[in-house]
C-alpha cells in the first residue's frame, strides 16, 4: 500500500526527478493507529515539492521499550535501519517522535569511538550489513520548516485556515534530547508553519510536556492526569484544536479523552490533529484524505467553514 | 686558539638531582671539555656558600664564561646572574643546564639521566664560548596611570594612585561613573546602602586634582609597552558645554522622548537628554543621539530652549585625545547572564520573572517603584521565590559558581520581608556565605518570620492557566520530595558573566581570557592583577565573580601595581632582543608582519628594518624569517645555536 | 505481579560499603556518565513529570546508586515511572543523561523483575523479535495474557472503538521480510552479552 503511495508522489513531483529526496521511515504507529499521520505527511510534503521513498523491509526501532529491555538490542535493532538507509545513499526521514529519539540515540553513538560503537558494528555483521558512521535524520516536521519554508508553504496555501485556534503540542522527544530544532523547550517550528497556513496559533505553555507516552500502558491512572492538564491548558488558551506531531502523543489526547472525561468530570471535546492533516487540508487536499475522520473527537465541525 | 676561561657548577638540589644523576661523572666529564678550568659540584648552588664558590672563582682564577648545571632556569637565573654580577663578571655571560626539570626529574634510569645531563652539560659550556656581554637597558616610565572602567574597582584604584600623589586618567564608557553597584539597593552583609558608601567616593574622584575623570569615553587604541603605553582615547560629543552646565535637569523635565533606560535594567525609562540616576558624577546629562528627535528629523530643540545657562551644543564633535601613561589598569566589570536563553525559568515569556539586578532597581529608593516591591500591575506580591544558581554551575550554560549570588539571595529574602508581607521561597542548592560577617548573615535572616529555605535547584516556572500564579517546581531535597509552590514574583539570581565585548577589549590591551571568558591574570594564586602584558593590570569582576570588599581589594592592589611602575621611575628593558644589520638588511620587510609584538618598522630614509628594542621580546621569529640573515636574535643568534645542538648530538 | 518491597533506609553498614561494583555496571551502558559528579541539586526530580508519583526521586536514586544500594535501587518503583521525556537529561548541570540511567536500571532489574512494567517490555521485545514490526492488537493480547487477561475486558471498549476506526486490526500480523535477520539479530546480541 505504500508503495502506491510514493507513486502518487513521484508522480505529483513530475517527471526528471530519478531519486526521492529521503528515506522515509514510517514506524509502527504510522502504518496502523497513526495512518493519517502517515498518509498527510506523504501527501502534504509531496505537495510542497518533497519525495519520501518508504525504507524498504523497515523494522521496528524497538522505541523507549526496547531500551528497557535490553541495551545492546536497543541499539541493533534500530541500527539495521540506519544501516539499509546508508546503503539507499540518502538521508532518512522521521514523522515519529519516538522513532525520532530511538534512531538519533543510535546515530549519536555511531558518531564517537566508543568501543559500544563496535559491539553494535559486530551485530550487523552478523546479519551481513554495515553501518559506516553516522547517517543524516531529519523529523519531518523540520525538514517543512526548514527545506520547505514558510514562504513555499504560504505560496502553496489553498485554504487558509484563518480564525482556526490551534494549540501546538510537539510532545517532549522530538526536541530533547537537543537535536536540530529551536529549543528544547519551546522550539517554534510548528508555531510557524501553523502561523503561515492561516491558523492562529495560541499560547500553549506545555508545548513539550511530556503526554506519557508508552507509559499509558503500564501507569494509565497518573498518565490520564498528565493528559488532562494538556487538554485543560488547551482549553483554558481557547483553543479549538490541539496540533500533534508524534503518534504517541495523538493516542493519548484523543483516543483517552473520553476516559480523562469521565475519570475527572471534564468535558472536553478537543479534537487533536497531526499538524500534517491541517497542512495538507489548507494546501488543498481533500478533508477525507487527510484523515479527519479517523480521530476519536470529531475535527469535523472545525473544518466545514474552509470547505 | 684557546676560548675563554669557563667554570661548570653542578647543583646535586639535594637528592632532586644527585639522586639520579651521578655528580661526580658529570663533574670529571665537564672538566675535561675544552676551555673549561674548573669544574665543581655542591649541594645547593642557589645557597649563599654555593654562589659564594662561583664568585670566589671568578675573582681568583679570572672565569670570562659560568656555566650553571642545575634547576630551571625559570627558578633561579636570577640568582646566578646576580651572584655573576656581583663579582663583576657581566651577568648574560652566564648559561644554565636545567639537568632538573629536563633530566632528573622526568626519568626512574639514572644511567640515562646521567648520560643526558652529560649531553646538556655539553650544550651549556657550547654556548657559553660564544656568549656575548650584553647590558640591561632603562627606559623612562611615564608617570600617569589609565584606568578603564569606572566602577569601584576603577575608582578605588583612582583614588589610592590620586592620593599616592601621582596623576590618574580614569575612562569610562557611560555618561557616570558608578558602574554596577551604583544599581545596588543595600549591599551584603551590613546592609549599607550602595548609594550611600559608593557616591562620596565617586565625588572624591571628580573633585581629586590628580585625576582627569573622561566619562561617555572609550579607549580606542593602545600602543607601546610597560612605561610608555601611548593610548587613543575618543571622548564622546555629550552635546552639552560641560563648563556652561549647572546639572538644573530642566532640559530632562522638558525632553518629550522617553527610552527604556539601561540603568534600570529595563524597568524604567529615561529621555534622550539624560543623566542615568540621579547622584550620577558628573552630574551632566548627555544626548542619546540615536533617540533625539533633532538628530533623526531636525525638529525639536525644547532642551536648547528651555536651557537657562544655554548649555546645549547639537553639533559638538567627539574629541579624540592621546596621552602616555606608565601604566593601565583594566577594571571593566560584568554583565549578567540573560535567563531568557533559558525558557524553563520564564523569563521574558512571564511577567514578574525578573533577574537580581532588575530586583536591585526595583527596591532601591530612586528606582522605578520609589523602592516598593510591586508587580507589574503595581500591587504587592503574596509570594516571591528566589532562585540561586541561574545559570552557572551548569554545563549547559557556565561552569563556575558566580561566588555572590546565594548571599544576595538571602539579602533579598531579607529586603523582601522588611518592604512587604509576602511569603519568601528561597530555592539553593548550597549556601555559599564565606566572607567575613556571611555566616552571621545568614543565620540572623534564616531565623526571620515567613522565609523558607528549600534546599533545591528551582527548575522551572510555569503558568498555572487559570490562576495566573507563577509555579516554581524544585525538589526538596532534604525531604526528597517534589514541589510545586504558586507564587506572584520571581527573582532569578542571574550568574556574573563576561562583558560581551571582552574578546575585543583583551585584544585592545593586549590581555588573554582564561577558559571562563574573563580576563586572564598571571598567576590565580600569588599575582591576580598582573596579567602576561607587562605594565597592564586588571582588577574586579573582569577578572572572576567577587563581591565589593574582593573588589576593592583588588582595586588598591592593582594601584600598588601600577605605582610600583610608576614610582621605580625607569623600566628595564631587556637586551636580549633582535638586531638588525643595517648592511645586511635588503629592505625587503617580510619581518615586519611576521612580529607578533609589532616591534619592527620599516625605516624609508635608511631603507633598512628597524627593531623597537622596549616592545621586542625576543622570540626569535623574525630572525628565523629573515632570507638575508641580517636579523639576530641576541643571547639566541645562529652561531650560539648550533654550538648548542653540536653539543648535544656529541654525546 | 507483586513488587518487591523496597528496604526501609537505615543504617548504612561501611563494612557492607560497596558502590565501586554497581558504579562499575552502570558505566558498561554506553549512555551512563559521570554519575559521581551529581550535585544533588534536584532539577532531574522537578522536571520530571512523574516524580510526585515515585517513592524514591530520580536525584534520590543517584544518591542511593552512590551508597550502593543496588538492591534497594533495583526494586524501587521509580524507573518504571520514567516516560523517556528527556526533560531531565536537557537540564541536569552536569550533564548526566537520567533517562539512560533509568533506561539501565531497567534493563538489569528486567532480569528477575516481576512487575507490569516488565511484563509489557518483555511481550514488546518478544513481538517485535516474532514479525520485525510491532502489532498493536498482538502486542495487548499477549500481554493481558501474559499479566491479566481479564483487563482485556477493561480494554474492550477501547479497543473496538480502535477497531472501528481503523487504527487497530485483529489480522494475523505478517513478518518483515527480513524476520530471520531480526532473529539473528536477537542471538548475536545474547550472544555478545554472555551471561549478563
Amino acid at each position: 500500500m505504500s508503495e502506491t503511495k510514493t507513486k502518487d508522489a513521484a508522480r505529483h513531483k513530475g517527471a526528471g526527478e530519478a531519486k526521492p529526496d529521503f528515506v522515509f521511515f514510517p514506524g509502527c504507529s504510522l502504518h496502523s493507529t497513526a495512518r493519517e499521520y502517515h498518509d498527510s505527511t506523504v501527501q502534504s510534503m509531496a505537495v510542497l515539492g518533497i519525495t519520501l521513498e518508504e525504507l524498504d523491509d523497515w523494522n521496528c526501532c524497538g522505541a523507549t521499550a526496547l531500551s528497557s529491555a535490553d541495551s545492546l538490542l536497543s541499539y541493533a535493532l534500530p541500527a539495521r535501519n540506519l544501516a539499509m538507509t546508508q546503503e539507499r545513499g540518502l538521508p532518512m526521514a522521521v514523522a515519529c517522535n519516538s522513532c525520532f529519539v530511538t534512531l538519533n540515540r543510535v546515530n549519536a553513538l555511531m558518531a564517537t569511538d566508543a568501543p559500544y560503537r563496535s559491539k553494535v558494528e559486530e551485530t550487523l555483521k552478523a546479519i551481513g550489513r554495515r553501518l559506516d558512521g553516522p547517517v543524516e535524520i531529519r523529523h519531518t516536521l523540520h525538514i517543512i520548516y526548514h527545506d520547505v519554508g514558510l514562504d513555499r508553504i504560504r505560496e502553496k496555501v489553498k485554504r487558509r485556515l484563518e480564525g482556526l485556534k490551534v494549540a501546538p503540542y510537539y510532545g517532549c522527544q522530538i526536541a530533547r534530547p537537543r537535536h536540530e530544532f529551536s529549543d528544547p523547550e519551546f522550539p517554534t517550528e510548528m508555531d510557524d508553519i501553523l502561523e503561515a497556513i492561516g491558523a492562529e496559533v495560541v499560547r500553549y505553555d506545555r508545548k513539550t510536556k511530556c503526554c506519557g507516552g508508552a507509559l499509558m500502558t503500564t501507569k494509565e491512572d497518573v498518565v490520564l492526569e498528565l493528559n488532562e492538564q494538556l487538554l485543560r491548558e488547551a482549553q483554558v488558551r481557547g483553543a479549538d484544536l490541539i496540533a500533534v506531531c508524534c503518534p504517541m502523543c495523538q493516542m493519548n489526547l484523543d483516543a483517552y479523552q473520553g476516559k480523562i472525561n469521565s475519570r475527572f468530570g471534564t468535558d472536553y471535546q478537543l479534537p487533536v490533529v497531526y499538524f500534517t492533516q491541517l497542512l495538507g487540508f489548507a494546501l488543498g487536499l481533500d478533508e477525507k484524505a487527510m484523515g479527519f475522520g479517523r480521530g476519536f473527537v470529531p475535527a469535523g465541525k472545525h473544518l466545514k467553514k474552509y470547505a | 686558539m684557546p676560548g675563554p676561561k669557563i667554570g661548570v657548577y653542578v647543583c646535586h638540589c639535594g637528592s632532586n638531582i644527585a639522586g639520579k644523576v651521578d655528580m661526580d661523572a658529570l663533574r670529571e666529564f665537564a672538566a675535561e671539555l675544552p676551555d673549561v678550568v674548573v669544574s665543581r659540584d655542591y649541594k645547593y648552588m642557589c645557597s649563599d656558600p654555593g654562589q659564594d664558590l662561583i664568585k670566589a672563582d671568578i675573582k681568583e682564577k679570572g672565569l670570562e664564561r659560568v656555566v650553571v648545571a642545575s634547576c630551571s632556569p625559570r627558578m633561579h637565573e636570577p640568582t646566578f646572574k646576580r651572584a655573576c654580577q656581583d663579582a663583576g663578571l657581566n651577568p648574560y655571560l652566564m648559561e644554565m643546564a636545567n639537568i632538573r626539570e629536563q633530566c632528573s626529574w622526568v626519568t626512574e634510569d639514572a644511567e640515562a639521566a646521567t648520560q643526558k645531563a652529560k649531553a646538556l652539560v655539553h650544550s651549556a659550556v657550547n654556548k657559553a664560548r660564544h656568549l656575548e656581554p650584553l647590558e640591561d637597558k632603562t627606559v623612562p616610565v611615564d608617570p600617569k596611570t589609565l584606568i578603564v572602567g569606572g566602577g569601584i574597582a576603577g575608582i578605588e584604584a583612582a583614588l589610592k594612585i590620586a592620593e599616592a600623589g601621582k596623576e590618574v586618567y580614569l575612562v569610562e564608557r557611560e555618561p557616570s561613573i558608578g558602574g554596577n553597584m551604583a544599581k545596588l539597593d543595600k549591599t551584603f552583609p551590613t546592609l549599607d546602602c550602595a548609594a550611600c558608601i559608593l557616591t562620596p567616593k565617586m565625588v572624591s574622584v571628580a573633585q581629586h586634582p590628580n585625576i582627569t575623570l573622561l566619562t561617555y569615553s572609550e579607549v580606542e587604541k593602545v600602543e607601546g609597552y610597560i612605561g610608555n603605553f601611548e593610548v587613543t582615547i575618543r571622548k564622546r560629543a555629550r552635546s552639552i558645554d560641560e563648563k556652561l552646565c549647572n546639572g538644573c535637569g530642566t532640559c530632562q523635565e522638558k525632553c518629550p522622548i522617553k527610552v527604556p533606560n539601561e540603568f534600570e535594567e529595563g524597568l524604567g525609562m529615561r529621555k534622550a537628554i539624560y543623566t542615568p540616576f540621579p547622584q550620577a558624577v558628573p552630574n551632566k546629562p548627555v544626548i542619546d543621539r540615536e533617540n533625539c528627535t533633532y538628530y533623526k528629523t531636525g525638529k525639536c530643540k525644547i532642551c536648547e530652549r528651555v536651557c537657562p545657562p544655554k548649555a546645549i551644543r547639537f553639533d559638538q564633535e567627539d574629541e579624540i585625545i592621546t596621552e602616555k601613561f606608565g601604566a593601565i589598569i583594566v577594571a571593566t566589570g560584568y554583565q549578567l547572564f540573560d535567563p531568557s536563553v533559558g525558557p524553563q525559568w520564564g523569563y521574558g515569556r512571564y511577567d514578574n520573572v525578573i533577574h537580581g539586578l532588575q530586583f536591585e532597581r526595583l527596591s532601591n529608593a530612586s528606582g522605578p517603584t520609589g523602592g516598593k516591591i510591586l508587580l507589574k500591575d503595581g500591587s504587592e506580591p503574596e509570594a516571591v521565590a528566589i532562585l540561586h544558581c541561574v545559570g552557572s554551575r551548569d554545563t549547559n550554560y557556565a561552569e563556575y559558581c558566580s561566588r555572590i549570588c546565594c548571599m544576595t539571595s538571602v539579602k533579598f529574602a531579607h529586603l523582601v520581608r522588611e518592604k512587604t508581607n509576602a511569603k519568601v521561597y528561597d530555592l539553593y542548592m548550597d549556601m555559599r556565605t564565606f566572607g567575613k560577617q556571611y555566616e552571621e548573615f545568614y543565620n540572623r535572616v534564616v531565623a526571620e518570620r515567613d522565609i523558607y529555605f528549600i534546599r533545591g535547584k528551582g527548575a522551572e516556572v510555569m503558568q498555572d492557566p487559570e490562576t495566573g500564579k507563577l509555579l516554581v517546581r524544585v525538589e526538596d531535597t532534604l525531604l526528597g520530595v517534589f514541589r510545586e509552590i504558586p507564587v506572584d514574583m520571581v527573582i532569578l539570581n542571574a550568574a556574573i558573566c563576561p562583558r560581551p565585548d571582552s574578546q575585543e577589549v583583551a585584544q585592545k590591551f593586549g590581555i588573554q581570557r582564561s577558559a571562563d571568558g574573563f580576563f586572564l591574570e598571571y598567576h590565580l594564586k600569588l599575582e591576580p592583577m598582573k596579567t602576561a602584558n607587562d605594565g597592564v593590570f586588571i582588577a574586579g569582576t573582569c577578572q572572576a565573580p567577587k563581591d565589593i570588599p574582593d573588589t576593592v581589594g583588588q582595586g588598591a592592589g592593582a594601584a600598588a601595581e601600577a605605582l610600583k611602575v610608576v614610582f621605580a621611575g625607569k623600566v628595564t628593558v631587556t637586551p636580549t632582543t633582535a638586531e638588525v644589520s643595517g648592511t645586511l638588511c635588503s629592505g625587503c620587510r617580510i619581518c615586519i608582519p611576521l612580529c607578533p609584538y609589532n616591534a619592527i618598522t620599516f625605516d624609508e630614509a635608511k631603507g633598512v628594518a628597524q627593531v623597537n628594542e622596549a616592545l621586542c621580546k625576543g622570540c626569535g621569529t623574525c630572525a628565523a624569517s629573515c632570507p638575508s640573515g641580517a636579523l639576530r636574535a641576541k643571547h639566541f643568534d645562529n652561531r650560539q645555536l648550533y654550538a648548542q645542538i653540536e653539543g648535544v648530538c656529541a654525546e | 505481579m507483586e513488587q518487591a518491597e523496597a528496604k526501609t533506609l537505615e543504617v548504612i553498614r561501611q563494612d557492607a560499603f560497596d558502590p565501586a561494583k554497581f558504579l562499575e555496571e552502570l558505566d558498561a551502558f554506553p549512555g551512563v556518565d559521570k554519575i559521581k559528579n551529581c550535585m544533588q541539586c534536584g532539577v532531574c526530580t522537578a522536571s520530571c513529570p512523574l516524580s510526585h508519583e515515585m517513592k524514591e526521586t530520580p536525584r534520590k536514586i543517584i544518591e542511593m546508586i552512590r551508597a550502593g544500594m543496588r538492591d534497594e535501587v533495583l526494586a524501587s518503583d521509580t524507573m518504571w515511572y520514567c516516560a523517556s521525556c528527556y526533560a531531565c537529561t536537557v537540564r541536569c548541570p552536569q550533564g548526566i543523561s537520567m533517562a539512560e540511567v533509568m533506561y539501565a536500571l531497567r534493563t538489569i532489574a528486567l532480569r528477575t523483575a516481576r512487575n507490569l512494567s516488565a511484563a509489557f517490555y518483555k511481550t514488546f521485545s518478544d513481538t517485535v523479535r516474532r514479525y520485525g514490526r510491532m502489532h498493536e492488537s498482538d502486542l495487548m493480547i499477549r500481554f493481558a495474557l501474559r499479566t491479566n487477561p481479564l483487563s482485556l475486558l477493561k480494554m474492550g471498549p477501547l479497543g473496538l472503538r480502535m477497531l472501528a476506526k481503523g487504527k487497530m486490526s485483529l489480522s494475523v500480523p505478517t513478518p518483515i521480510r527480513g524476520a530471520k535477520e531480526i532473529g539473528k539479530l536477537y542471538d548475536k546480541v545474547a550472544e555478545l552479552e554472555g551471561g549478563a
